[in-house]
């Protein structure tokens, strides 16, 4: 059975300061990318990220003090330590600079697995928020997509699910809780048919309490009183309504895009874009995150 | 042999309900250890819906034993070659639940720790 390794890495003297991933780590030897000198008395350990599983996610590094010069004997000693010991338990220390035990303030010997390494200097492990999903998962349509057909008023909308509206007459849906999916999810809607004058169209995250935070309802400017409008959502707001209006919202080709970003609470994003009628010529007037 | 690292945070089994409470994990889908107090030990590992962020257990463990357990956790993973390979870290049911589960209805159980420096565990899973 291959032995998996682990290296252990600590940058305080006092083991009473070990509380948090910038001070102590433990990551596998598999996920070693590179080692490389950033000084000529530093070399860096570069390692898959421990915390975040985006494709392009940020790797994570451990920044070794070492003797001057040793750049090369570092590196060769960290690859002789990684693949040497078979019959280890698998647990390496490569540099550990506490000196103090805690409870109790003993004084303890720092660790380092080669001479030339004298200390670390960084744990860089980085957590990437749930913000930086936006990159990976575009809020768009989904042409292509056979849709799916247009639910009763009242229904939840099925994830990752296309959907032709042609109903003018008021309609209130739900969307699913972001939580209970997962990250990537998407829901889109194209409106084939105009909504009714003063007829509303609302999408409510009922198990969530809000929209992500920047989501965005957008009015095309028309003429006359038409000027354009856009409404982003801020805390609290988990109601999306779209109200029909003669010469006014709600007309052919208004579609709306939701992107569950993070399989958490509160993940889904939606761009609204809102079509005029008729002469398009109506300002906005119910159309609006709640 | 495949290892798997078990984790449950539930005093009850009535209340083992999804991967927020209890998990199984491939030790292979580990990606790293690191304590975020001085009395708290993250274990990483892929996330289980591969969504962006990995998932990771926080076991409550005595002050000062960071070190020592991440050891123990890495230990577990290559000891025991004649194991079925289901390793329990934690799991902190002291209730069964169910008449006719193995265990009975009701019964009290003692909670199981993989070491003795650890005392309890909660689930962070997305």
């Amino acid at each position: 059975m291959e032995v998996k390794k682990f290296l252990y890495f600590a940058t305080q003297a006092d083991e009473a300061n070990l509380d948090g991933p910038d001070d102590a780590v433990a990551l596998p030897a598999d996920n070693l990318v590179s080692i490389a000198p950033t000084a000529n008395n530093r070399v860096e350990m570069v390692f898959k990220s421990m915390a975040d599983n985006a494709p392009l996610a940020a790797n994570d590094s451990v920044v070794l003090e070492t003797v001057v010069g040793d750049a090369f004997e570092v590196a060769n000693a960290l690859v002789r330590v990684i693949n040497g010991h078979p019959h280890s338990d698998g647990f390496v220390t490569i540099a550990d600079d506490t000196t103090v035990q805690d409870p109790g303030d003993a004084t303890i010997a720092a660790v380092y697995a080669h001479p030339s390494i004298t200390g670390v200097n960084a744990i860089n492990v980085t957590k990437t928020a749930p913000e930086s999903a936006d990159a990976y998962y575009p809020v768009n349509m989904h042409p292509g997509v056979v849709a799916t057909a247009q639910p009763s008023g009242g229904a939840t909308l099925e994830v990752n699910s296309h959907y032709n509206f042609s109903t003018g007459s008021a309609l209130a849906y739900n969307i699913p809780s972001a939580a209970a999916g997962r990250a990537g999810d998407w829901i889109s809607i194209l409106y084939t048919a105009r909504i009714n004058n003063a007829a509303a169209h609302s999408f409510t995250t009922t198990t969530d309490t809000k929209y992500r935070d920047g989501s965005i309802i957008r009015v095309t400017p028309g003429s006359s009183a038409r000027t354009g409008f856009v409404d982003v959502s801020t805390t609290g707001d988990n109601v999306l309504t779209i109200t029909g209006l003669d010469d006014g919202d709600g007309g052919i080709g208004t579609r709306l895009m939701f992107r569950n970003m993070t399989g958490e609470a509160n993940g889904w994003a939606v761009e609204c874009v809102v079509e005029g009628e008729d002469d398009n010529s109506a300002a906005t007037a119910d159309t609006l995150f709640s | 042999m495949k290892k798997f690292f078990y984790f449950r945070d539930a005093t009850n089994e009535d209340a083992d309900l999804s991967a927020a409470v209890s998990a199984t994990v491939p030790v292979e889908n580990i990606t790293g250890m690191a304590p975020t107090a001085t009395t708290t030990l993250s274990v990483f590992f892929k996330s289980l819906k591969n969504e962006t962020l990995n998932e990771h257990v926080e076991l409550t463990i005595t002050l000062g034993k960071i070190k020592e357990v991440m050891a123990e956790l890495v230990q577990a993973m290559n000891g025991g070659p004649h194991s079925d390979g289901f390793i329990v870290v934690a799991d902190n049911v002291t209730t069964t639940d169910g008449a006719s589960s193995i265990q009975g209805n009701d019964q009290t159980v003692d909670a199981k720790y993989l070491s003795g420096n650890i005392t309890g565990v909660s689930l962070v899973t997305y």
